[in-house]
């Protein structure tokens, strides 16, 4: 049932506007209006967030992960979390800097350590070199290929070179010259390609420098550590992060709040919903000084969507706002669509078996992880669906794939060996089960031309009904009485399918101008009657998937059998192709139905009366990421 | 092994072999495109998965029919029978509706599907609708099966 919606104007002092907000919040029942130009999170509040955020991941890297992980917190603790969660924050990134900067020093340590090795033998302190003052040493490598004739040169000029290693390609060591030298030196050291190295200033003899700067990687690899375990002591306490990112989230969206202010007072404009006008104010006016004014809404002004709805009907939502949301003015598809996709759902799936395995794994699911938002609707609707799969699990008599009659089962206990709960038989006798799955369809399609009555009469387009709606529902009904009525009555059928088409000819051209126009769009609308056969026949997919099912199940049974006629092995593989078989067909049944009975429902349902365009009525509400369950104070 | 029997063999093997080919070109084409989507979107990997899983069907509903077809020649689980000319060429057409809208339709789902995936990337929230959209291709494979499976039914052997 769609519900209509009230367009209020709330004000309260200036003073009281942050408690307005936040009373707001906690209610849930008022949609404020978007806030003109789409304002992003200020700066420093989306920092923050996403500061949080990146602790919680580090946090809970050290955390044992649980697939079933649910956090629940207090109303009290919830509200109050900020400064705790605030210096866990700050604590979280101080030991994040300093593992950062110790891995920063490791680094660069080992880099120091890697081009100090070649030179590691030489017995100076880098420093000293640079105090001398008639001599400079400069130290660096030589290609290995040139050394011979370096050294002889060096040796002839009275220059000294003093190898400290060697590789493969290169020579290294100090070059000493004297500085009346130095013109000489440099062409020297260019001719042979010697490349110079500077290597930071040490106090210490390089040969005694190694322990040192190991000593140092391993303090810094301590701290790495200790950091570490600081942080695994702090993880246990990420549920506090968590809620401290939620409650400043919350936060967050209050600041998004369209409020304005003249000079004494602030006040919000928003929609609420008709019947709960009066709640939302009173328990307002417990809380904050407040004013009410109701707004008229103009024609152009689109009103949001609120619908209401029974439990059941309400878990099938999703799937209509998929397609898309109704239009506040029309009638609300969802109690009638909800109890179709339910029927197809349990025919397409159409097994005792994988009627049972919906709703003990979704059913577990629901209670041990306890998903949220569309999640926790799809798998409510697998678990609703279970009903309808089980019942004509038992009607087409599959569970797994094998044959089960459970009348007959009951029967036999009783006595009666006669009696038998197989209605349909898709893989054996599928005839009737075509037949079955097309009536269904025609009862579905005319049960959507009975909602476009409805929708017609409250836009008053008697006419309009008339040519689309009656006259179809005439036809399709005599077709159907044509085919089941015997002898003279039949002739009710052909009154009804001759009515139904003469509505047709004369009323769907009736917005056409001129005499051809107006006969042109009757023929038109006869010609729809193509797209009918379409839809109808559209429904023979019931009768495919449900055969899939059963003949794919009825071939893992036929495979494992026939490897587990060979000897030891053969169990465990048969078992195997059985588990994985069956898995593999239940997914893919799941996919199928999902997907299968949506078009269904969108295509030749919606199709003959769904408009459609609205958009939800979203009450502005705490909204949570992390936690699962806030649990409101006694 | 009778000529008959060849015939009914090669319509399995038709069933199978074509509606398999057809849907391993779509999960391959719409794959692409999602491999291309995980890269940048990780998290939506669950939604991907399904669209490029929806141009699968066609090869499942091409194994059925051929399996469908051994069970009844006793291939599968009996002694093969000695089917007539006719009654083989029978299940050889029983088993082309199927092979050859398997074949097309999952190729082109296989392109609907990848511009869903697309879509998908864009607006997650909208990857329902691209599922409906990438199953109205698949309308024409179930007419297929089942035009397959009433002929299937219909040949008496």
């Amino acid at each position: 049932m769609i519900v209509p919606v009230k367009k209020i104007r709330l004000l309260t002092p200036l003073s009281e506007q942050i408690a307005l907000v936040e009373a707001l919040q906690y209610e849930s029942k008022f949609m404020p209006f978007e806030s003109d130009g789409a304002l992003g999170l200020p700066g420093d509040i989306n920092n923050e967030l996403r500061a949080i955020e990146r602790a919680i991941d580090v946090l809970s890297k050290h955390q044992k992960k649980k697939f079933f992980a649910f956090h629940e917190v207090k109303r009290s603790e919830f509200e109050n979390i900020e400064a705790e969660g605030k210096s866990l924050l700050v604590k979280v990134n101080t030991t994040l800097e300093h593992i950062e900067n110790a891995e920063k020093e490791i680094t660069r340590l080992q880099e120091e350590i890697k081009t100090l090795t070649p030179y590691l033998s030489l017995s100076v302190a880098t420093k000293a070199l640079n105090e001398l003052v008639k001599t400079r040493i400069v130290i660096g490598y030589v290609p290995l290929a040139l050394y011979e004739d370096f050294v002889r040169e060096v040796t002839e000029k009275g220059h000294i070179f003093e190898e400290s290693s060697r590789t493969n390609e290169f020579v290294y060591g100090a070059f000493g010259y004297e500085l009346v030298y130095e013109s000489q030196a440099v062409i020297l050291l260019n001719a042979y390609r010697f490349t110079e190295v500077n290597l930071p200033l040490f106090d210490t003899k390089l040969s005694e420098l190694l322990p040192e700067l190991q000593s140092n990687v391993a303090a810094n690899e301590a701290i790495v550590k200790a950091s570490h375990d600081d942080l695994k002591v702090l993880s246990k306490e990420t549920t506090k992060l968590r809620t401290y990112y939620d409650y400043y989230y919350n936060y967050a969206l209050r600041q998004l709040i369209n409020t304005k202010q003249t000079e004494r007072v602030a006040y919000i404009e928003g929609w609420v919903r008709e019947d709960q006008v009066e709640a939302l104010t009173t328990s307002l006016r417990n809380k904050v000084e407040l004013d009410v004014e109701e707004l008229d809404v103009n024609d152009e002004e689109m009103v949001p969507t609120a619908t209401k709805n029974n439990k059941f009907v309400e878990k099938f939502e999703g799937i209509t706002n998929m397609f898309s949301v109704p239009h506040p003015k029309e009638v609300d598809p969802n109690p009638v669509m909800s109890i179709w996709y339910w029927v197809i759902f349990g025919i397409m799936m159409g097994d005792v078996g994988y009627g049972l395995l919906m709703l003990i794994v979704f059913g577990l699911f629901l209670k041990l992880k306890r998903p949220k938002g569309e999640l926790k609707n799809l798998a409510t609707i697998f678990v609703l669906s279970s009903v309808p799969s089980i019942i004509f699990g038992v009607l087409t008599g599959g569970f797994f794939g094998v044959e089960f009659d459970l009348l007959n089962i009951i029967g036999k206990w009783f006595g009666n060996p006669n009696l038998t709960s197989i209605v349909l038989q898709p893989v054996d006798n599928p005839l009737p089960m075509l037949i079955f799955s097309l009536a269904l369809g025609i009862l579905h399609i005319i049960s959507g031309l009975i909602l476009k009555i409805v929708n017609d009469i409250r836009k008053r387009d008697i006419l309009g009904t008339l040519s689309d709606a009656v006259s179809w529902i005439l036809i399709l009904v005599g077709l159907v009485l044509m085919v089941i009525l015997k002898g003279p009555v039949v002739y009710v059928a052909y009154g009804m399918i001759g009515l139904g088409a003469l509505l047709i000819l004369f009323l769907n051209g009736r917005n056409a101008k001129g005499f051809f126009g107006k006969v042109l769009g009757g023929l038109g609308g006869l010609y729809n009657s193509t797209s009918y056969l379409g839809d109808v026949l559209s429904y023979s997919r019931l009768l495919a998937l449900s055969l899939s099912t059963a003949v794919i199940a009825f071939t893992m049974n036929l495979l494992a059998g026939m490897v587990m006629g060979i000897p030891v092995i053969g169990i465990l593989f048969g078992l195997i192709i059985y588990l994985v078989g069956h898995t593999f067909n239940f997914a893919m049944g799941l996919l199928s139905a999902y997907v299968h009975d949506g078009r269904l429902q969108y295509l030749e349902f919606f199709g003959k009366f769904y408009e459609g365009g609205g958009y939800e009525f979203k009450p502005f509400s705490y909204q949570y990421k992390y936690l699962d369950a806030i649990k409101e104070n006694e | 092994m009778t000529t008959g029997l060849v015939y009914a063999l090669i319509g399995a093997a038709l069933a199978a072999g074509l509606a398999g080919g057809g849907s391993a070109m779509g999960v391959a084409i719409a794959g692409k495109a999602a491999a291309g989507v995980i890269s940048e979107k990780p998290n939506l990997f669950g939604r991907v998965l399904i669209l490029q899983a929806l141009p699968g069907t066609q090869g499942i509903y091409g194994f059925l029919v051929a399996i469908l077809i051994m069970v009844k020649v006793g291939m599968i689980g009996g002694a093969p029978l000695a089917l007539t000319n006719a009654q083989g060429l029978g299940l050889l057409a029983a088993g082309l509706p199927i092979g050859i809208t398997g074949l097309i339709s999952g190729w082109y789902q296989g392109k609907i599907a990848a511009a869903s995936i697309s879509m998908t990337a864009k607006k997650p929230e909208m990857s329902a609708r691209g599922m409906t959209m990438t199953a109205m291709v698949e309308t024409y494979a179930i007419l297929g099966l089942l035009v397959s499976v009433l002929m299937y039914i219909a040949v008496a052997v």
